[in-house]
């Protein structure tokens, strides 16, 4: 018994000391976003010699959405000599395939990519065909539901005229933000990634997230790198840190700001929340020894990567600190050590680090100008709960993921858009 | 028991205290909407200028412009960001020392007296600064050339060639077909097809058929980096991307794009681009030229573009 409430409480002094970390990282990204030097995107430059770009919009089932974006794409204002657009129709079985080759007819710069039979689903997948078939030295991936602006093609694909750069990734913002609770509290939480987070890892030189949508990468990187790995769901966080142990970087484009559809149900929330953590976790099994290993990081990029490639993982130790605590409170052991010091730190802890993520969040609303959206803060508390729960369970995926080499299958996050 | 139920309710009520302000904001839905984006943005350097005139033109589509063609300025009510008064003048001299309206000049002029213009300074025609000036933003359709000291606070458009011989501060963005520094000048942006310093030849029009240092390729820098062309010329073929400073001087011709997280120096002889081509400079701290200097296409700094010919 003795054993086992020193092992309760040393997991209980472990989880606090792996939140410190995060609370300090969340405090340094918001001190640098509001106070300290911003580092400039690559937007500014101007340059008739523009790279060849091949933008990939992976579909399944996208009849909802397929026209908006393609409307848009076809109104860039990106040299269409140098552009082809080639959408990725995945084993579609509305009118998807249909729209494509309306679209195909109209502009040749449209070359739709159809996947049926035996080829296995997913975008990753999916990436790698079309791979295959893309001629830009660029490739650019937008989701099937966003809505990129005319210019927004040159912003990201400008930034690999530096040859440091081999993935660039724009900010995402749901359309749909004043739907229900739900997606206001998405909104909010992306104005903290993207504002905050994102940006103050690239002003930092740390490491800017991929994010597989909105973004870029060069073509003969991920090439030569040997494409997506297909029992991987989160493509986007493997490419990260496929690029940055090979000695590149990402860019990140604040300015390259995107509309998407969040997801307006909590069903279809916890399924994509499952599966991005799930894929996550399945990068952090993967990339966790090789980014300590890693020559080609520093040791804060080494720091930030690790903590990044644990984002997912953080939800299922707290869950277990939940537990934790419960089993000590019932054992009467509730005190974990008698030292005042320690007492201090924990009220410390309680009273700053809990508020951390509030505090991001908050100043990246009051970046973007939306202070009334501050007040929605406090609601946040159920969205960590939420987060917490589905979270785990992606972690617990992508452990028999691990153990037991399954056959991973893809699954599409619901469109809610009136077509 | 009272002091039970009395301390139950307080605890509920400190409970959902920090409740209540969101469920204001989610039945009030005060800022429900997402952030705005404009789906036709681009990148356009001479978005300033050309969005001024496109109102102006639109607010004067009925309008016969021969019917200003008077001794008298005419002043007319036009909806440009709102509804406001506009003058038109066909003489510098019925201009008074300040104007508070948007100001039209329908023809060339020549600004012999000191002017503070508070809001746009339109010349249909050319215009030349003979004396002080100060503008909040200037448009010329034909060709400007200043003479005197001008400061302008937001933004220059000129559609002919920009000439700059006195001192100058051109303010936020710059745009000319082409620009001639000659004078002190400084600015945050500028874009024109050619902006020099110098009548002189310089690296990228003369004959090197001595030794010349080539580079090739693209250069992602850490740190910062200097580059010399004063004892052999030197070729970059390709851009410079570094997170350090650059200071680069002498014949050095550099193709490519030159951008740097800190400052940019130019100095003697530097020449960025290729003729017909747009490439730039951009810094995110300041952008300093001294001496012969010359570049196709656009200069950019987030702090302060300062040129000394």
């Amino acid at each position: 018994m003795g054993l086992l409430i020193f092992l309760l409480k040393a997991y209980m002094v472990f989880l606090m000391l792996v939140l410190l970390l995060y609370i300090v990282r969340h405090y340094t990204f918001t001190l640098n976003r509001a106070l300290g030097k911003q580092r400039l995107y690559y937007q500014d430059v101007l340059d008739e010699d523009l790279p060849t770009v091949s933008v990939l919009v992976p579909m399944h089932n996208e009849e909802k959405v397929a026209r908006h974006i393609l409307d848009l794409l076809v109104a860039s204002d990106y040299p269409k000599e140098k552009l082809e657009i080639i959408p990725i129709n995945d084993h579609s079985t509305d009118k998807t395939k249909e729209i494509l080759e309306e679209y195909a007819q109209k502009y040749p710069f449209i070359r739709p990519l159809h996947r049926y039979g035996d080829l296995p689903r997913g975008k990753q997948n999916g990436l790698n065909d079309a791979l295959k078939i893309a001629k830009g030295e660029v490739i650019i991936v937008y989701d099937a539901d966003y809505l990129p602006p005319k210019g927004q093609i040159r912003t990201l694909a400008i930034a690999f005229k530096d040859p440091r750069v081999g993935a660039v990734m724009g900010r995402v913002v749901p359309i749909n933000a004043g739907k229900n609770l739900l997606t206001r509290l998405l909104d909010i939480e992306r104005a903290g990634g993207y504002q905050v987070d994102q940006q103050a890892r690239y002003n930092l030189n740390l490491i800017p997230q991929y994010g597989g949508t909105v973004g870029g990468f060069r073509k003969s990187v991920v090439m030569e790198l040997g494409g997506f790995d297909p029992r991987i769901l989160a493509e986007d966080t493997e490419l990260t840190y496929k690029i940055y142990l090979n000695g590149y970087k990402v860019a990140y484009a604040n300015s390259a700001e995107c509309y998407e559809e969040a997801p307006e149900d909590w069903n279809a929330r916890a399924r994509q929340l499952r599966r991005w953590s799930r894929g996550h976790n399945q990068v952090m099994f993967k990339y966790f020894i090789p980014t300590i290993l890693s020559k080609n990081l520093n040791f804060w990029q080494k720091i930030d990567g690790l903590l990044l490639l644990a984002i997912y993982m953080q939800p299922f130790l707290i869950f277990l600190g939940l537990l934790d605590s419960l089993l000590l409170f019932f054992l009467g052991e509730m005190e974990i050590t008698s030292s005042y010091l320690f007492l201090l730190f924990m009220f410390a802890h309680n009273s700053f680090g809990n508020f951390a993520p509030f505090f991001e969040i908050g100043t990246a609303l009051v970046l973007d100008g939306a202070k009334q959206k501050v007040f929605l803060l406090p609601l946040m508390f159920f969205e960590f709960i939420f987060n917490i729960i589905y979270a785990s369970l992606g972690f617990f995926d992508a452990l028999i993921d691990l153990i037991t080499k399954r056959t991973i299958l893809w699954q599409k996050t619901e469109r809610f858009r009136n077509a | 028991m009272p002091e039970v139920v009395l301390l139950l309710a307080l605890f509920f009520i400190l409970l959902f205290l920090p409740f209540v302000p969101p469920l204001i904001e989610l039945l009030l839905k005060r800022d429900a909407k997402p952030i705005p984006i404009d789906l036709e943005r681009k990148k356009e350097p001479d978005y300033f200028g050309k969005s001024f005139i496109n109102l102006l033109a639109t607010a004067l589509k009925d309008l016969k412009i021969q019917e200003v063609e008077k001794p008298n300025p005419v002043y007319l009510k036009l909806k440009l960001n709102g509804e406001e008064w506009v003058g038109f003048l066909n003489d510098e001299k019925l201009a008074e020392s300040t104007m508070d309206t948007p100001v039209i000049f329908t023809k060339d002029t020549v600004f012999l007296q000191n002017h503070k213009f508070k809001r746009e300074l339109v010349v249909l025609g050319n215009a030349v600064f003979k004396n002080t000036c100060v503008a909040r933003s200037l448009y010329v359709k034909g060709d400007c050339v200043i003479e005197a000291p001008v400061r302008i606070a937001r933004w220059v458009h000129v559609e002919g060639t920009l000439i700059a011989k006195s001192n100058a501060d051109l303010g936020v963005s710059v745009y000319a077909r082409e620009m001639k520094i000659r004078g002190w000048t400084t600015f945050k942006r500028a874009y024109a097809k050619k902006i020099d310093t110098s009548d002189e030849p310089l690296i990228d029009k003369e004959n090197n058929t001595g030794s010349v240092i080539n580079l090739k390729g693209n250069f992602g820098i850490t740190g910062s980096i200097t580059i010399g062309g004063k004892e052999r010329p030197v070729f970059v073929d390709g851009d410079i991307f570094c997170d350090g400073a650059a200071q680069i001087e002498g014949d050095v011709w550099i193709k490519g794009n030159v951008f740097s997280q800190e400052s940019i120096t130019l100095k003697d002889g530097v020449v960025i681009g290729i003729e017909g081509k747009v490439k730039s400079v951009v810094a995110r701290g300041e952008i300093l030229i001294k001496g012969p200097f010359r570049i196709y296409g656009y200069i950019h700094s987030e702090k302060r573009v300062e040129a000394s010919p």
